[in-house]
């Protein structure tokens, strides 16, 4: 009797040091992408001077010329075009699933919104590649193809879409009843309680929602190369309309890692790895802040 | 104090003036905004219809008879068909489901039985399961092209597996883990202490316990995870880009090279100008996705039924 | 005599296939505190509700018979409308995650009012009014959710007050309160119904006979549907009540 009691502790003791290494796993796992990545990039850095990778536009790998500055204003170009399209679309998408619609009509909105937050991205690039570029070509003006910044930007728009949508969402429903009720017992209408009162409870959840698709828009790789032209020029407005700038073709720094990687030479795919840094960082930023958003706001 | 109350301002009569103006302008106003939100929900079904509809409508002119059992004839005419990219879809799934499971419902037991409410805990334990979280949390943020690097990396160049399913594989298995973690912290949260306490209460230890009466409960919530992540993987793209290579052969060993039905997808838009076949591909892909969520569906209504007893 | 301000006939509400409240029939007088008592679960605060109706935002509600306010259809009138006129106090205080001043002044701003002036005005008044002014006039910026418990709930008669409502429904206010901000409460009250119709639903049937000139008695059975089973003025409820399930519940034998 004796013995079987001890083997079952000693079971016991010995799965929960094996678990805990398990769930460390994460933070090593974290750990090692920083390093290998940082560690990749060096050569790089060692040789290229920084202004000159940050504040040059010009890439020629080929000529020693490694500017991506051009590359972080086509992704952050890129990332505000699909936020401006993106984000009235999901809050109201949000707020009819939230505060407006009946429930049948949920029953069937959510889930939609679920298959179209998990169709993958390369069928987004394709569908935008045949479909969309054409029909951006339409507008008559020179040196449009048709790809560039506002294929990719309503592309990535419909990708961010959904996990804005399902965050806001979520946000909108955890402010408490109570407070509606209020509202409308004092005579605001429904419409009114939504803007005046439940909005901006769940403000933080629904800035936190924006801040994921952020995130999401800058990783976003393979439906961006096949949308958004290949040019690693800095935008520029094709004539002397200003809006016309979202005409341009453009290089996210994403598409320069995945198109580039695989023939690149010693320092220029040490260079693909500084950006990769580079994109690092920025989403370690994006997500902490997230973080701390949603953090506050349970206090 | 005021036994009477004077609510009445000087310009009571007017208040009572201003609400019925006021009526039919709120009332305007809420119905123009009600058919914004409308709208907005219609662009975004119609988005999923297009979409879907046009990669079914286009695809199925790709699809000739034997799209699924042909392998790709490569070269830039886009031939053939797509057998070698469903197998070596398969086997990528499979090494990385074998991977990334074990690790992430080891990981969300501990995080959840040995760290979390259910147990008390040390001071460093504490600070421990912060940091896992952390790294969980930070993990699942990060996007898939990083991973792809961190792949190319360590997996394909420093340890030398080169372009291979064991590369992809052990890049994708970063990529889901977080997935994994938290549907099972989610399914081990959502079981009530109660269920444990009897257990202890009989004797049990606190592995017993999560083997016999913990995990069978949680497991549809799990499975979720796992076929959440099954998902993930067929329709992710840039890690697997740069970890596996792109050979459209039939992959015969874990250091094979091979695509995806996704990444064939990609390949076939950008190198060759056979949509058809991308989209005939796509329409597998999507009916696989459909398939997949269809089935998360099922096992979570299992999950809320199971709990309810 | 008092006018009649809320009455109905035959009223009926029905969740579904469940009858809730079955044929009320009860003329309540303006200006004069009700009071709606009876044991848990026989729909006193369905049938409160109804005066506003706030069961509208139930779905699947379905009400028969009629409900009147000053000899209008409630049914037929703007919701919007009936709601600035019938004001309500939940039974959990539910003050704005807003400023002290912007809670009380919602309801006037959501109504149209604009004018600076008068909004203060209005908040300084409705403050007074429910006897909280005193205590925050020196910082109206600060939370409403900062206050306590018997604070936010006169904080929440403010802000039904600055409404300019006719009647007020209270869903059990003092319910969550300790008993001295309980007593304040009942003081407010006893203030208040010189301007107001006041209508409360209560548990505490001391509460009810120290504040309320009438009393309805509200009872079920194993239907489990709502009945009115007798209304009267207070003092003939509880000293000669001419039901005997009334004098059963008045004397605590049940409920």
């Amino acid at each position: 009797m004796k013995t079987m009691r001890q083997d079952r502790f000693i079971v016991d003791r010995g799965i929960k040091y094996i678990l805990l290494v398990f769930a460390l796993i994460s933070i090593i796992i974290l750990f090692l992408i920083g390093l290998f990545i940082f560690r990749q990039s060096l050569p790089a850095l060692r040789t290229i001077p920084l202004s000159d990778i940050f504040l040059k536009t010009e890439w020629r790998p080929t000529m020693d010329r490694f500017g991506i500055l051009a590359m972080i204003v086509g992704s952050v170009m890129v990332t505000i075009g699909a936020l401006l399209l993106g984000v009235p679309l999901a809050i109201g998408c949000a707020i009819l699933l939230a505060e407006v619609a009946p429930r049948p009509v949920q029953e069937f909105l959510r889930p939609a919104v679920q298959l179209l937050g998990g169709i993958p991205s390369v069928i987004f690039g394709l569908f935008g590649m045949v479909v969309l570029v054409p029909l951006v070509r339409q507008i008559k003006v020179a040196g449009n193809t048709g790809f560039g910044l506002l294929s990719a930007s309503i592309v990535l728009a419909i990708m961010i879409l959904p996990t804005i949508t399902t965050i806001a969402e979520d946000a909108i429903r955890a402010v408490p009843q109570g407070f509606r009720n209020g509202s409308l017992a004092l005579g605001a209408t429904k419409w009114q309680t939504i803007t005046q009162v439940v909005l901006p409870s769940a403000r933080s959840g629904i800035v936190a929602a924006i801040i994921l698709g952020v995130g999401r828009a800058l990783g976003e790789t393979m439906a961006m190369i096949m949308v958004i032209g290949n040019s690693v020029i800095m935008p520029k407005p094709l004539n002397g309309n200003p809006f016309t700038i979202w005409l341009r073709q453009a290089r996210t720094l994403t598409g320069s890692i995945a198109t580039e990687i695989n023939y690149a030479a010693p320092t220029h795919e040490s260079m693909l790895f500084v950006i990769g840094v580079v994109l690092f960082i920025l989403i370690m930023i994006v997500n902490v802040i997230a973080r701390s958003i949603i953090r506050s706001r349970k206090h | 104090m005021e036994n009477h109350i004077d609510l009445k301002t000087e310009s009571s009569a007017d208040l009572k003036v201003f609400r019925s103006n006021n009526l039919k302008l709120r009332r305007f106003t809420q119905n123009f905004a009600y058919s914004l939100v409308w709208l907005t929900g219609l662009i975004t079904v119609l988005s999923l219809l297009v979409v879907i509809g046009y990669v079914f409508m286009r695809g199925i002119r790709g699809f000739e008879p034997g799209f699924l059992t042909t392998p790709p004839a490569g070269g830039l005419s886009g031939e053939g068909g797509i057998s070698t990219t469903i197998v070596s879809t398969v086997y990528l799934v499979l090494m990385t489901i074998t991977i990334a499971t074990p690790l992430g419902i080891g990981a969300g037991i501990y995080l959840v039985e040995y760290a979390g409410e259910q147990s008390l805990g040390s001071k460093t334990v504490a600070a421990l399961v912060q940091v896992a979280h952390f790294g969980v949390e930070t993990l699942a943020g990060i996007p898939s092209i990083i991973f792809g690097l961190f792949g190319y990396a360590l997996f394909v160049t420093t340890l030398k597996f080169g372009f291979s399913l064991l590369s992809a594989s052990l890049a994708g298995a970063c990529l889901v883990l977080p997935t994994v973690i938290r549907t099972t912290e989610e399914a081990l949260l959502a079981i009530p202490t109660g269920f444990r306490e009897g257990s202890m209460a009989l004797g049990a230890t606190k592995w017993q316990t999560i083997k016999n009466v913990v995990l069978p409960t949680a497991a549809p919530g799990i499975i979720t995870g796992i076929i959440l992540s099954v998902g993930r993987i067929m329709s992710e793209t840039a890690v697997f880009f740069v970890t596996l290579g792109g050979s459209f052969n039939m992959p015969t060993s874990v250091f094979s090279s091979g695509r995806t039905m996704a990444l064939h997808l990609y390949y076939l838009a950008m190198d060759t100008r056979a949509f058809d076949k991308a989209m005939a591909t796509g329409v597998v892909l999507i009916s696989s996705i459909i398939v997949i969520n269809l089935l998360i569906n099922i096992v979570s209504r299992k999950l809320r039924v199971g709990l309810r007893d | 005599m008092n006018n009649i301000k809320l009455e109905t006939r035959d009223y009926c509400l029905n969740y579904g296939k469940f009858r809730a409240l079955d044929h009320i029939t009860i003329a309540i007088p303006e200006k004069q505190v009700t009071a709606l008592i009876g044991p848990s679960g026989c729909g006193k605060s369905t049938f409160l509700r109804t005066f506003n109706r706030m069961n509208d935002l139930i779905p699947g509600v379905r009400v028969e018979g009629s409900a009147k306010m000053d000899g209008q259809d409630i049914f037929a009138m703007d919701v919007v409308q009936l709601r600035q006129q019938v004001g309500m106090v939940f039974q959990k205080p539910n003050p704005f995650p807003k400023s002290i001043f912007d809670n009380v002044a919602y309801g006037p701003r959501v109504n149209g009012m604009k004018d600076p002036r008068m909004i203060k005005e209005l908040v300084e008044k409705s403050l007074r009014g429910a006897a909280l002014w005193d205590e925050v006039k020196d910082d109206l910026n600060k939370s409403g959710l900062a206050l306590s418990g018997g604070q936010q709930q006169r904080l929440c008669i403010a802000r039904c007050l600055a409404v300019q409502p006719t009647v007020i429904l209270m869903d059990e206010p003092a319910a969550s309160l300790d008993p001295i901000a309980t007593l304040r409460i009942e003081e407010l009250i006893r203030r208040l119904v010189e301007d107001f119709t006041i209508v409360i639903v209560t548990h505490n049937l001391q509460q009810a006979g120290r504040i309320s000139d009438y009393t309805a008695f509200f009872y079920t059975d194993e239907s489990r549907s709502g009945h009115l089973v007798e209304f009267d003025l207070t003092d003939i409820i509880f000293t000669r009540p001419k039901d005997k399930r009334t004098e059963d519940y008045i004397s605590g034998r049940f409920g």
